[in-house]
């Protein structure tokens, strides 16, 4: 038995060891040269930005203040043409992201003539800057997953972000307003506040729309009195919004 | 061949193998799948069939043991097992023909399911209208990318595993006087900016904008609809010292730059990159739909493939079923966002992919040549039986490879 053993135990021992072993394999660094990438031609990467508020590397020097006065700029201190990221709280953030690119958008819109199609970045589905004698304001369409995203949280959300205190749900039926359009139900505010940095008068127009398991987010922000002059035409533009396909 | 040989190429043979094996497979099948709830099926997928051992975490203990043979493993003994068995009982017969071209059909299959495994590919390819791209992007795996952006015409670029940030193991860049030590590495994220939760935990950033970015830890996900955010602290150290700890996240696109030693690099974590030999340019994406309706009759993306030796430069219509093969590379319309501006292509590399079809038709005519076979000498038989002459050979002939492999 045990010269029977002996061979058996050390194979075994030999086995876990080489599996231990191949586990703690390091993946290596790679290295490559590459050409520099060209930005697709009909965007226009400079659209709705400050960049006088800015560095040309797109990032903000440490300890600088977020953006919040400049036209277009969402008040969240980052890059240029990044989407906002995150919430009004770490519990409220987005639990995740729709898979972004596998899939296609399950509606479609119109955006009015005046308002310039912007580069996407990673996050965004939409994204323009409406503009207007008064000046540029930014829109962002946004897709989440739903059962993360409840109404209240975003909605209060948006209220800190321009420095409006919180609402109750009770409070709900009152601030918001319900948009109804072939088979879509739209909850929408229009809230006016504060820009943290500048105090500037900052407006937000917002659509939430809840289809299936996703969280449509349409958001209209930039300086009070572009904003207002949009109203209509925001309002117009989530009537243009359906299904892809029935 | 020596005897100890012999002997350990009939053990490798046996049907007993054989059978315990398969009953692995069938386990593996039932664990993996009820697994899936948890973890998805890609997860799943490299966990239990893409792997020689499945390694399962101790509860609490952050220590992960084997728990339970892998795919790889569970298909390799049955190869192994199904070779030992045609080397010992492999007989140029030509009654036995149909059975050896099905086994050689299945030992394809397996081969081919373990080129399919360890070689191919899946990424995507975003294409916005006007846009040209070399490069698509993994479906799973990310990458922490330092570049070297100096160079007016060439970025060199370093692109670390986010495997090797979970630890906090120094990591040398090769060719470059940056040191990486991870500070914290989060598998998925949570993001708010520090002016909305202004009471949180001071940043271990100190450079780039991860100073005024809040990170909370979450669960990672693995619902096909969800897509974790992996986020990392990293702390870079030059010749002179540390230059700064650094949040990268694949929540935040844009890249971070610094200058060091004169070079200026761009810090990013991303979705690994693919890089081909051309490049595709987006001319335009159609959305047909059907006259008077809103339902979709076609989409549809003309490209424009351009070769980096500029020997081929040509316009490609890429449509449902009808994908683009180029370079190893099978691109297909996969997807559209962006109001019909922006395409979404399918990337897919498998050098094997066409085994499984050589397989199944080498297993098919196979088994319908044994069928043939065995329908032949059984009417023979009959016939002879009916005119009292030698029943002759057996109606089946006795497989030659031990039949149920």
């Amino acid at each position: 038995m045990t010269l029977l053993r002996a061979p058996l135990s050390l194979g075994a021992t030999t086995a876990i060891l080489v599996l231990l072993l191949a586990g703690c394999r390091e993946e290596p660094v790679r290295t490559y040269r590459t050409a520099k990438e060209t930005p697709p031609p009909k965007a226009d990467p400079h659209a709705g930005h400050n960049h006088a508020a800015t560095p040309a590397t797109g990032e903000l020097p440490p300890g600088h203040p977020p953006i919040g006065s400049a036209p277009a700029v969402d008040a969240s201190g980052l890059p240029p043409g990044h989407p906002p990221i995150g919430a009004g709280a770490p519990s409220a953030a987005p639990a995740g992201m729709a898979a972004a690119s596998a899939v296609a958008d399950s509606i479609v819109w119109a955006a009015p003539d005046h308002w310039t199609a912007k580069p996407l970045g990673a996050m965004r589905r939409g994204s323009f800057a409406p503009r207007n004698e008064a000046g540029e304001a930014d829109l962002s369409i946004f897709i989440f997953p739903a059962a993360t995203n409840p109404l209240l949280a975003n909605i209060n959300r948006w209220r800190g972000q321009i420095g409006l205190t919180p609402i109750t749900e009770a409070q709900l039926p009152t601030e918001t307003a319900t948009l109804e359009h072939a088979g879509l139900s739209f909850t929408t505010i229009d809230i006016v506040g504060q820009a943290p940095a500048g105090g500037a008068a900052t407006r937000v127009l917002g659509a939430i729309l809840y289809r299936g398991e996703e969280a449509w987010f349409f958001k209209l922000t930039g300086p009070d009195s572009v904003v207002a002059a949009e109203r209509s035409a925001f309002l117009d533009f989530l009537r243009t919004v359906r299904p892809a396909s029935p | 061949m020596p005897a100890f040989l012999r002997s350990l190429v009939e053990r490798l043979a046996s049907l007993r193998l054989t059978v315990a094996l398969l009953l692995l497979a069938i386990v593996l099948v039932v664990i993996a799948t009820l697994d899936q709830v948890h973890l998805g099926i890609w997860a799943v997928q490299a966990k239990y069939f893409r792997s020689f051992i499945v390694f399962q975490q101790i509860p609490g203990a952050g220590l992960s043991v084997p728990f339970f043979p892998g795919g790889y493993l569970i298909g390799g003994a049955l190869l192994l097992n199904l070779l030992c068995g045609q080397f010992l009982r492999f007989t140029l017969n030509w009654r036995n023909t149909g059975l050896h071209l099905t086994h050689f059909g299945i030992i394809l299959l397996l081969v081919g399911e373990l080129i399919t495994g360890l070689l191919s590919v899946e990424s995507h390819l975003t294409l916005d209208t006007g846009e040209t791209r070399n490069y698509a992007e993994n479906a799973f795996d990310r990458e922490l990318a330092i570049v070297d952006v100096t160079d007016p015409e060439i970025n060199q670029v370093w692109s670390v595993p986010l495997s090797r940030l979970a630890h906090r193991e120094p990591i040398a860049l090769p060719g470059c006087p940056l040191t990486l030590i991870p500070v914290r590495f989060h598998e998925n994220a949570n993001f708010a900016m520090r002016s909305d939760a202004p009471n949180a935990p001071a940043s271990p950033a100190t450079i780039g904008f991860g100073p005024q970015v809040v990170v909370q830890p979450a669960e990672p996900t693995y619902r096909p609809n969800e897509e974790n955010q992996p986020t990392a602290f990293v702390e870079f150290r030059g010749p002179d010292g540390a230059i700064g700890t650094l949040l990268a996240t694949l929540a935040i696109e844009q890249p971070q730059e610094f200058t060091a030693g004169g070079r200026t690099y761009a810090v990013s974590l991303r979705r690994a990159r693919i890089y081909f030999d051309f490049s595709l340019t987006l001319i335009e994406f159609r959305h047909d739909k059907y006259p008077g309706t809103e339902i979709p009759r076609n989409f549809s993306s003309q490209v424009r493939l351009r070769s980096a030796d500029g020997k081929e430069d040509r316009e490609v219509r890429i449509f449902m079923n009808n994908p683009l093969r180029h370079g190893g590379y099978t691109f297909y319309q996969s997807g559209f966002k962006n109001n019909d501006r922006t395409t979404v292509l399918q990337v897919v590399r498998n050098p094997g992919w066409l085994l499984p079809y050589i397989a199944c038709v080498m297993s098919g005519f196979g088994l319908l040549y044994h069928f043939c076979v065995t329908l032949v000498f059984f009417l023979l038989r009959r016939n002879a039986v009916a005119g009292g002459a030698d029943p002759g050979p057996p109606a089946s002939p006795r497989p030659a490879t031990g039949g149920a492999q």
